[in-house]
């Protein structure tokens, strides 16, 4: 409203506010100003998103890489404590020097006590039949002993080669869980294989480990693979239970970098994904920890900034426009009263080109 | 000459707005990450550093059962039994 007061202000000569106004015109160059002033906020916008983007999936596949060596790793030493765990066993059923079930089966009981990560723990004879088993009965009731295992690759594999053998995931005979399977040769004084002890490792011991690794990284998925590409560890439950079998796809390939490698791919749903695959070399195991963050969870992230920046440009192009629209504004209504004065006094050219001049020295 | 100054006042609100918001999501985001690493660490070393003493722990309390169950405290199957026990774990100090 005070535009409009502006030319009257002007015509009693006193210089105001509103006269100030009338000369800030400006018109089309003005609206041309406004949104020109928009575009460098629309290429740093779009360049900050995009610098974001590249430096969120560099952040993500660090974070990722991260996690899967130090699950890795953690895999490695459960592993090996079953390993020594099952090598200590066979030690001992050396050292007392018999294969008496009763004797033996105290002798498992309490080591097996020492290893909650083994799902089951037993001592074979030289046919393979268990003699001596933790836990002594099956979920059925059934006892464990007397079952025969010399169909089992780590029964033979330590008889061909009388060394620990860890063989691939598999469901247990007697556990009925995933397990892997870990054997060791027990020799008698003469350095002849007499039995064999046998631990089984709980997958879902793994699982409960990888699961409170990954408790804070709500978006990062994991996935342990045995050396022939079965599911060990997943985030799909169903996939570990059944042990599916993910070999087929690149993504999930083993790397023979051992330090880990980045991978951007699909996994198994289509979903495209920034991954890191690091191998899990010990004792021979020859696994692989895929640690993946999809492409959506990390677009989330960036489309949020991107909005942000969206807004903050589209205010000040909106605030732009709105000056130059303005400055046409007052610049038209600045003429239309020039026009009327025109009309009124006669000869508003004298006047307009003294009182102006007279009062721009005044305003500014 | 002061509506040029306005227009470049309203770049420069644009341009610090975009700045200022952008560097704490920035940063809000880096941070957070960056803290996840690091507790994701501590916790696993202060794991790893927890989990020989646990290990031998339940080691030394197994073969104590083991003894209680030979019930022979001669020396040469004590020897047997503790020399058993130890060997797997090589960095046990006795």
């Amino acid at each position: 409203m005070s535009v409009w007061k502006a030319p009257i202000d002007w015509k009693v000569g006193a210089p105001g506010l509103g006269q100030a106004r009338i000369r800030f015109g400006g018109g089309p160059l003005l609206i041309l100003l406004g949104i020109l002033s928009g575009l460098p906020a629309v290429l740093i916008g779009w360049s900050l998103g995009n610098l974001w983007e590249s430096t969120l999936v560099a952040k993500a596949e660090q974070e990722a890489m991260l996690t899967a060596r130090v699950i890795s790793q953690n895999v490695s030493l459960q592993a090996e404590e079953c390993v020594r765990a099952v090598e200590m066993v066979a030690k001992q059923v050396e050292a007392w020097g018999t294969l008496d079930p009763a004797v033996l089966q105290r002798v498992v009981t309490t080591e097996k006590a020492a290893f909650p990560s083994l799902s089951l723990l037993y001592i074979g004879n030289s046919e393979g039949v268990s003699i001596a088993v933790d836990p002594p009965f099956d979920k059925f009731g059934t006892p464990n002993a007397g079952t025969d295992y010399h169909d089992r690759d780590y029964y033979q594999e330590v008889v061909r080669t009388a060394k620990i053998f860890i063989s691939p995931v598999r469901i247990g005979r007697v556990s009925h869980i995933p397990n892997v399977q870990i054997a060791g040769p027990i020799f008698d004084r003469q350095g002849r294989l007499k039995a064999f002890a046998m631990g089984g490792i709980d997958v879902n011991v793994i699982r409960a480990r990888v699961a409170e690794i990954v408790s804070d990284q709500s978006s990062l998925r994991v996935v342990i693979l045995d050396r022939d590409g079965r599911t060990i560890v997943h985030p799909d439950k169903t996939a570990g239970e059944e042990l599916r079998d993910l070999s087929k796809y690149s993504l999930f390939q083993p790397t023979t970098d051992p330090n880990g490698e980045l991978r951007r791919g699909a996994d198994e749903s289509g979903a495209a994904v920034e991954a890191a695959v690091v191998p899990v070399t010990h004792r021979g195991l020859n696994w692989r920890v895929i640690a993946y963050e999809p492409e959506a969870a990390i677009r989330a992230e960036v489309s949020q900034a991107v909005r942000q920046v969206g807004m903050i440009t589209a205010a000040g192009l909106a605030a732009g426009l709105m000056i130059g629209w303005g400055a046409r504004m007052n610049r038209g209504r600045f003429r239309s009263n020039r026009s009327e004065r025109k009309a009124i006094n006669g000869t508003p050219e004298n006047q307009s080109i003294q009182a102006p001049s007279s009062e721009t020295g005044k305003t500014h | 000459m002061y509506r040029f100054v306005i227009l470049f006042l309203v770049m420069a609100s644009v341009a610090g707005g975009l700045g200022y918001f952008q560097e704490n999501r920035w940063e809000a985001s880096a941070v957070e990450r960056s803290d996840r690493q690091a507790r994701l660490l501590a916790r696993e070393v202060a794991q790893e550093v927890g989990r020989p003493v646990e290990v031998n722990a339940r080691v030394i309390e197994a073969l104590a059962k083991l003894v209680e169950i030979q019930g022979d405290l001669s020396s040469n199957v004590l020897q047997l039994m503790v020399s058993a026990q130890r060997a797997p774990f090589v960095p046990f100090h006795p």
